[in-house]
């Protein structure tokens, strides 16, 4: 009963969480200088043609009546029409994401493998050598700007060697079926490595250093002396009774992430010309695209909405400690 | 004396000289009242993410015009803020853009009128500076009349440059290089078009395969957009031009050539009869004929299409003889018919557009995509095959064509990193990279260093400008604008910091386009220089306080100058 109405609460706080998201973004992108009708405004026009292009896409109208459609279109599941593709603004975000996500999902799992284990194994080595070593490498990885991974990534490996393509998601010209089988391709793996690759390297560094200050907090509780009191072996107490408390932190940390990941890293993207969404935020955005720009971020901020809700439930599993009040 | 006496003396001879001295400067700065003191001044520039080398040169065009004594409140921002401030807001005092090289800008008519005609003193138009010049707007028009005096028309073309460049309300400062380059051990037969390079028509419907690969990748930084031929933007009409025909195109040399229309002849001055070719046909295989050529005209006008009205404004009337043969009656002689109106209106199937806004579910063309419909159908060289938003699209030859591509199939593959189209074009992955906007040098060190890459330059009929609001004093001064003309050395701009990739435009027409380039205007930067400027401006009644701040003549201040717009 006590859950159900924890629940409850917090899915009406996200629902106002979002409409205020959602009222934030329509005001912001108008606020910006700039004009959809710059798209379309070429010197050969005369002043009323332009008139009649606002009025065709409704930027005639006063502010809050564009609002309240804004909103009620929302409800409706009418997210728009773009200004510059002049086709449904929904199934090409979604396309997009699905490009990006497939490039985002594996990175973060991997860089939240390999950090959850590097920063164990760092937590591990205090004291020693090896430590000073893990901790240079750990805080380049964590500084690294992405552009700068993916660039040197590419010149080395795609233009240098020539083990890998450089870039875009699949050889030109070449036409699938459909999504799955595109994905399932050996030539879609071959231009996936390197991006991923990158991502990875930029990722890692948040989870280690997390994971790995988690565990040093958490080796010095009583309940872990207790343990090793009671003879049980150095590697057993680590990762069976250390891990499972130091891993809470970096279970919210990941959630976080993987609502980043529907945003996808648009500085990756450009580097590897990947059709992803973080682009086509940032080109809606700059180019006046109202209504891509705007459910572009709509998803991200649901997304953010709906794994924060889950990282406080599975928080709350993971460590009863926490008490449901 | 005695030796303390002398030391006390010495003081105070010194104390009265500069006190002396401080009164003069004071009396003389009292002289110039602070109200004559021109204000700051608003230059509204390019970031430097923007464009790095044109951001540049508005620097160092700021530095000269505080040289001349100017205080400059510069202002870096994106190209949307760039155009709010111009088009909107109208608050510059210095403003600048640049036009791209395209086909329909090589009639000098368009780019004259563009700057400084004052009908284009409007919201989209050019004429930002506000230049309002009746004897300016009448050589122009009249030169219109000329379609067939070459010599009269020139005289007034010249005219008109010569009145533009006296009163310079824009500085034209450079003609940026069209960059291309391209695989020369896979392709060969590139032409390239005068103030266009190779992104002509001419250039992809002779470029030949050198090997058994037959499919031309040439990268872009832009998604073309929604493929409609009444849209305007740049990389949409790229993709138009090749799946539409035009009656005419501009040639490699300037001059219109045929293209849709074989042949065509005068009837008089303001009616002109073209025969069409025959036998061709819509990608869709119904035939091409005249009536699709009235129907286009007439609609654009009914539907009132933006982009094309403009073109087909001069057109009165448009008579079909037969199948073949087409007649435009014009209201006026129309100097650039050919070489503007029919290198500009893309000629569509009646059979389609027919129904277009009203059957295809939106309120104006523009707003349609007729890809998503299956219906981006031309007669043009290539044909639609499939478009991967933000990635490629492809078209493949229409081999039925009078000027069928050598290829079979040519893919526009958007890359928007410079250096990633760069690499993959070393790599092999791309042919070519067309109206490359990255690092120039590199383009040249790379293309130099592999032989099998071959890098193409031509400067650009378009130009990067300086707009001054001539609405606002002391821009309303023509004395003013020309010392700062004078001021800004346009040769040191192109080759120090554009590093030989832009050449000076010392006038609007592009100095390559013969005969209509005039090579007599005034160039202030060499007639005059920085101490000239300041003579001309001295002569004027304008003065420097001790700062070295310009001061209006007496009488004159900076009084109302918010209120113009």
């Amino acid at each position: 009963m006590e859950t159900l109405k924890f629940f409850g609460r917090r899915l009406v706080h996200s629902i106002f969480v979002f409409l205020a998201i959602v009222s934030i973004l329509f005001f912001v992108f108008r606020l910006m200088p700039g004009d959809p009708t710059m798209l379309f405004i070429s010197p050969e026009m005369s002043v009323d043609a332009i008139e009649r292009i606002r009025h065709s896409f409704g930027l005639d109208k006063p502010l809050y009546v564009q609002y309240f459609k804004y909103i009620a279109n929302i409800f409706l599941g009418n997210f728009g029409i773009s200004y510059y593709f002049m086709e449904p603004a929904a199934p090409m975000v979604f396309e997009a994401l699905k490009n990006t996500l497939i490039l985002t999902i594996p990175a973060m799992c991997l860089s939240y493998l390999f950090g959850v284990v590097g920063g164990t194994l760092l937590a591990w080595w205090r004291g020693k050598k090896r430590e000073l070593w893990g901790m240079a490498f750990a805080l380049i990885l964590r500084s690294a700007p992405a552009f700068w991974i993916g660039l040197i990534f590419l010149y080395v490996f795609a233009f240098h060697f020539e083990w890998f393509p450089g870039g875009s998601i699949t050889d030109t010209g070449v036409a699938y079926e459909g999504f799955w089988e595109m994905v399932l391709s050996w030539d879609f793996a071959h231009h996936l490595i390197l991006p991923v690759l990158s991502m990875t390297c930029y990722l890692t560094g948040l989870p280690l250093l997390l994971t790995r200050t988690s565990v040093l907090e958490v080796i010095k509780e009583d309940y872990v002396e207790m343990a090793r009191a009671k003879g049980i072996g150095p590697r057993r107490v680590m990762f069976r009774h250390v891990t499972r408390t130091a891993i809470l932190p970096v279970v919210t940390a990941f959630a976080t992430a993987i609502a980043y990941a529907f945003g996808g890293s648009v500085l990756i993207e450009v580097v590897y010309t990947w059709p992803g969404i973080g682009r086509l935020m940032v080109d809606s955005m700059l180019g006046s695209d109202y209504p891509v720009a705007q459910f572009a971020f709509m998803i991200m901020a649901c997304m953010m909405i709906v794994m924060n809700l889950l990282a406080d439930f599975v928080y709350a599993y993971l460590d009863p400690r926490v008490a449901v009040k | 004396m005695k030796k303390g006496n002398w030391i006390k003396l010495w003081c105070l001879l010194i104390g009265v000289a500069m006190v002396m001295s401080l009164v003069a400067v004071a009396t003389a700065d009292a002289k110039l009242a602070k109200k004559r003191q021109v204000r700051e001044l608003r230059f509204v520039a390019y970031s430097p993410g923007t464009h790095k080398m044109w951001h540049e040169s508005q620097k160092y065009m700021a530095n000269k015009m505080e040289e001349l004594g100017l205080q400059i409140d510069f202002r870096p921002m994106q190209r949307a803020g760039v155009l709010q401030n111009l088009w909107y807001s109208r608050n510059f005092d210095f403003g600048t853009l640049y036009l791209t090289g395209r086909p329909t800008r090589v009639d000098p008519n368009m780019i004259l009128s563009k700057l400084y005609h004052s009908r284009d003193d409007r919201i989209g138009g050019y004429n930002w500076a506000g230049y309002h010049n009746p004897e300016y707007d009448k050589a122009i028009d009249d030169s219109n009349l000329y379609a067939s005096d070459l010599e009269k028309r020139k005289e007034l073309i010249w005219k008109a440059q010569a009145i533009a460049t006296r009163d310079v309300p824009i500085i034209t400062i450079v003609h940026q290089m069209m960059l291309d380059a391209y695989n020369n051990k896979k392709w060969t037969g590139a032409v390239s078009m005068i103030g266009n390079g190779l992104k002509n028509v001419w250039n992809w419907t002779s470029m030949e395969p050198l090997t058994d690969d037959k499919v031309l990748v040439a990268a872009y930084r832009d998604d073309s957009g929604v493929l409609n031929p009444t849209t305007s933007h740049e990389s949409n009409v790229m993709a138009c031009r090749a799946v539409y025909d035009t009656l005419t195109h501009v040639g490699p040399d300037g001059a219109p050539k045929p293209w849709l229309a074989e042949s065509w002849t005068w009837i008089s001055p303001t009616e002109i009869e073209f025969n069409l070719r025959k036998g061709h046909k819509w990608h869709d295989g119904k035939p091409v004929t005249a009536k699709d050529v009235k129907f286009t005209i007439d609609w654009i006008k009914e539907k009132k299409v933006a982009y094309h009205l403009v073109a087909a404004g001069p057109i009165k009337e448009v008579k079909v003889i037969d199948d073949h043969t087409v007649r435009y009656i014009l209201k006026f002689p129309y100097a650039p018919l050919l070489a503007y109106t029919g290198e500009q209106i893309f000629i569509l199937p009646e059979h389609i557009w027919k129904d277009v806004p009203e059957k295809v579910g939106v309120d104006d063309p523009i707003m349609w995509s007729p890809s998503a419909d299956g219906k981006f159908i031309g007669s043009g060289f290539l044909k639609f095959d499939y478009w991967r938003k933000k990635d490629e699209l492809k078209l493949v030859a229409n081999k039925d064509h009078f000027f069928a591509p050598k290829y079979d199939a040519r893919i526009f593959k958007y890359i928007p990193s410079a250096e990633a189209a760069l690499g993959r074009l070393r790599k092999g992955e791309v042919d070519m990279l067309i109206d490359y906007n990255g690092d120039a040098m590199a383009l040249k060190k790379i293309c130099e260093a592999e032989p099998n890459l071959t890098m193409a330059m031509e400067p650009s009929i378009g130009w990067y400008e300086l707009s001054m609001n001539t609405r606002r004093p002391p821009l309303d001064d023509p004395i003013v604008r020309r010392a700062i003309a004078a001021a800004i050395p346009r040769d040191v701009i192109a080759k120090n910091i554009w590093k030989g990739f832009a050449i000076p435009a010392y006038s609007p027409t592009h100095s390559m386009l013969k005969p209509w380039f005039n090579p007599n205007v005034n160039i202030y930067e060499k007639e005059l220089g920085l101490a000239g400027a300041k003579k001309i401006l001295k002569e004027a009644g304008y003065e420097w306080d001790s700062k070295g701040l310009l001061y209006y003549p007496a009488g004159k201040t900076n009084e109302g100058w918010e209120k113009k717009k």
